[in-house]
């Protein structure tokens, strides 16, 4: 039920010049429940007001201006992570890999197999929806983070790299009684419930400070 | 002028003059020899001549006409007279003697002539005697005998041709002094004085024949001479000298009852027969060493001419072998050289392994060729290489980019005929969306069948691009084309061509796309061939009624019947590179053109590709 109600919420982005092909698809993933946006140029697709939610882009390799490769290299410079299917009339094997290099989810020759299509889909959806699950924990935590003072980040830094009160006292400067006041601060702004809960949190957030 | 001549010229001519250098240096020594062996043959005649004159001077001398019977006497008087007019007349042609000749005749015969007075006889005796000396000295003269240049000849001859008569002269005049002097039965102071001074001129004769005799000797070295005459000369001094010394001593002693002349007779006789003997052994010598002079210069001239012979054969060898040794290999040389620019085929070599300059000058050529023909080897696999990329390519695009624009409604058929299905499949079918894929699959069908006619458009377009157009030229021009996979497989071509062929109204561009198609085809189709020839025949004729045939055939590994039905349909094909385009293109094309083309197979291999083109030009020309 979870599966289907993000589905439900997703949202897939189709660009290909091909208009039938384009209203072929918008049809296959309707018939599906998915939700279809469709554009005849990466341009367009560029310029769309897009929703913040789980998507996956079905992109035509053969494009006119902005090929569908050059398309992908242009929105990871942009830092737009969206999962990517290719499509090709005629794909050869250096076309392939690089477009799988380049995070590519599948590259389907047409004319090409409706349930491929969809499997593929699914997958990058479901690719694109912990994708963004993991972002929105990350972002959270960092919110968190940042209600610490300089003092108290400086300190979790410490602990999680595994070092005892007395040596964070000594690194800081201060008595070991004020380095267990800040502890306890830490542990309860960031809502750690134990040592390793902290020490997960403080990787994700990358400020383990390895010992000097 | 002369170093444009060819060599074979330059030795000719260079042998030519060493000929006529030879000739005539020849020609001088045979004359030199000639002329030496004509002067010696002279000589022979003189000497001839001179023993018919000892006859003369033997008879004058020994018979007196009372001694003999009158017939006897004109007999033998006749039988020398004619034999000294049978010599002159045989021999005398060369000498001017005739006049003394006959003078010495006129006087014999009136001293032997019966009516001749007893006390003439002696007076007749000693102008016969003077007229024989006179002739003998002219004979001497005339028949160069006075200028033998050998030193025994010369020698001999002197004694010969001047002392023998002198002292027989002498001989003869003291023997009529001593007659004259027993018939007036005293001897005359004047007389006596007479023999005295004629004794003292025998002596100094005798002396000079001596001298000479010596002379003659010491210019002849192996002594045969001397061997011949010592003993004959010894035998006539000894009686000269005691005939000379009895008659001193009459002189001396019998001043007055005079001198006894039949004491005298037989003293003289023998002086005269020894004197006679010698001259004639002399004559024997002079003549044997005439005769071996001659053959000598003969043998000296033929030794001479054989090695003249000999040398002149070895130098014209010698020419020949240079002919053939430097000219006929420059020539083969050349040969090959134009045999390789006309026919291109860089693989001959000439055959030629002397170490002469000749044959480093073949090896230097050989190594060229090869150097060349590797050098044509690389240019034409590079040239054929990017024929067949430029070729490839050009297909290869053109295939990619049909294949995409039919490739595309058929995969938007596919994706929207699943869409219905879908929709469809669906437990409350949405009809709406079900027609609406069903209308794009429509479309789309139309599409495909409009880029399939839009490529159909694409050669229908450039008929109006049509011209008249020779296939014989295009065959030619297609032939260049290929020549190097012509030549890099070793394939023969063989173009029959029909001159007056007429033309065609044609795509040229794209006929030239047919005919390199077949023919590349063709030598393809041969690459795997090598237990025979690799043929290829084009050919060109007129197609009754009113067309033109071309025959393309190869003698290649041919087509299998079932492959035959297919191998104009495109995508269909027997190479492991292949596209399956080409006749596929080709028969459209030449459909396109209103003609046909077809395959069978040939006989006794390959296969053959035939295409009719109707003939005719563009109108409103």
């Amino acid at each position: 039920m979870m599966k289907q109600r993000s589905e439900a919420q997703s949202v897939v982005f189709v660009v290909d010049d091909d208009a039938s092909m384009r209203e072929a698809l918008k049809s296959l993933f309707r018939s599906v429940g998915l939700h279809v946006e469709a554009f005849a140029s990466g341009l367009e697709f560029l310029q769309s007001q897009r929703a913040d939610v789980a998507s996956c882009l079905v992109l035509d390799v053969r494009l006119p201006g902005l090929s569908g490769l050059d398309f992908q290299t242009e929105l990871a410079k942009a830092n737009v992570h969206i999962p990517i299917i290719f499509i090709t009339g005629h794909g050869d094997i250096p076309m392939t890999v690089k477009a799988m290099k380049a995070g590519a989810i599948e590259f389907l020759t047409k004319p090409f197999r409706d349930q491929d299509m969809l499997d593929a889909v699914r997958l990058a959806l479901e690719r694109d929806c912990t994708r963004r699950q993991n972002d929105k924990a990350t972002s959270d935590l960092k919110a968190r983070f940042d209600t610490l003072t300089p003092r108290e980040q400086e300190v979790m830094a410490f602990v999680t790299a595994g070092l005892m009160n007395k040596q964070i006292a000594a690194e800081l400067g201060v008595r070991e009684i004020t380095v267990k006041v800040h502890r306890g601060n830490v542990t309860r702004k960031m809502g750690a419930r134990s040592l390793a809960d902290l020490v997960r949190m403080a990787d994700l957030l990358g400020v383990r400070r390895s010992k000097a | 002028m002369f170093k444009n001549l060819r060599t074979s010229t330059k030795l000719f001519i260079l042998c030519s003059m060493f000929i006529i250098l030879v000739g005539v240096t020849t020609y001088g020594l045979v004359a030199e020899k000639q002329i030496a062996i004509t002067f010696a043959r002279k000589e022979l005649v003189g000497n001839q001549y001179l023993t018919v004159l000892r006859g003369v001077y033997a008879a004058i001398l020994t018979r007196r006409p009372r001694d003999e019977p009158a017939a006897q006497q004109s007999e033998s008087a006749d039988r020398i007279l004619k034999a000294l007019s049978r010599a002159e007349s045989d021999l005398g042609g060369l000498l001017q003697t005739a006049e003394l000749e006959r003078a010495l005749a006129a006087t014999l015969r009136e001293l032997w002539s019966s009516k001749v007075e007893d006390e003439n006889t002696d007076t007749l005796i000693l102008d016969a005697l003077a007229k024989a000396r006179n002739l003998a000295l002219r004979i001497g003269d005339d028949s160069n005998l006075t200028l033998d240049p050998d030193l025994d000849t010369y020698y001999l001859q002197n004694i010969v041709v001047v002392m023998l008569p002198t002292f027989l002269d002498q001989i003869g005049e003291m023997q009529a002094l001593v007659r004259a002097a027993a018939a007036a039965g005293m001897t005359a102071g004047e007389d006596r004085v007479r023999l005295l001074v004629l004794d003292g001129l025998l002596r100094s004769t005798a002396d000079g024949i001596r001298s000479n005799l010596e002379a003659g000797y010491r210019g002849q070295a192996d002594g045969s001479l001397k061997q011949a005459l010592h003993r004959v000369y010894a035998t006539m001094n000894e009686t000269t000298d005691s005939y000379l010394a009895r008659m001193r001593t009459s002189v001396a002693d019998g001043a007055s009852d005079g001198l006894d002349a039949s004491a005298f007779a037989s003293g003289y006789a023998s002086v005269v027969g020894n004197a006679i003997d010698a001259w004639s052994t002399a004559q024997t010598e002079l003549d044997r060493l005439l005769r071996q002079r001659i053959s000598g210069l003969r043998g000296k001239l033929f030794y001479s001419l054989m090695l003249i012979g000999v040398l002149g054969s070895l130098s014209i060898l010698v020419a020949v072998m240079t002919h053939r040794h430097i000219v006929r290999p420059l020539e083969r040389l050349e040969g090959i050289a134009r045999t390789v620019r006309e026919t291109k085929n860089y693989n001959l070599r000439i055959d030629h392994h002397n170490n002469d300059e000749i044959g480093r000058l073949a090896v230097a050529f050989n190594g060229m060729l090869s150097e060349l023909a590797a050098a044509r080897e690389r240019e034409m696999s590079e040239h054929s290489e990017a024929a067949r990329v430029s070729r490839l390519t050009t297909m290869g695009a053109m295939t990619a980019s049909i294949a995409h624009e039919i490739n595309q409604p058929l995969a938007a058929i596919v994706a929207n005929g699943n869409a219905g299905l879908r929709w469809l499949a669906n437990a409350s079918p949405d009809l709406d969306e079900v027609c609406a894929s069903l209308k794009r699959i429509v479309s789309d069908g139309h599409r495909a069948s409009q880029v399939i006619g839009s490529i159909r458009a694409m050669f229908k377009k450039d008929s109006q691009e049509r011209a008249d157009v020779s296939l014989n030229d295009l065959v030619h021009e297609v032939t260049a084309l290929v020549q190097a996979e012509i030549q890099s497989r070793r394939v023969t071509l063989k173009t029959e061509l029909l001159q007056e062929l007429p033309p065609v109204v044609a795509d040229r561009v794209q006929l030239r796309q047919v005919f390199l198609n077949l023919m590349v085809n063709a030598i393809e189709a041969m690459g795997s061939v090598t237990h025979r020839a690799r043929l290829l025949r084009v050919k060109s004729e007129i197609h009754e009624p009113d067309g033109v045939l071309i025959t393309v055939q190869d003698s290649g590994i041919g087509i299998g019947p079932t492959e035959m039905e297919r191998i104009f349909d495109a995508f269909f094909t027997t190479k492991s590179d292949g596209m399956g385009m080409g006749l596929a293109i080709c028969r459209s094309i030449i459909e396109a053109h209103g003609g046909r083309l077809w395959a069978s197979p040939g006989t006794p291999h390959g296969s053959v590709f035939y295409f009719v083109l109707p003939s005719g030009r563009v109108s409103g020309k």
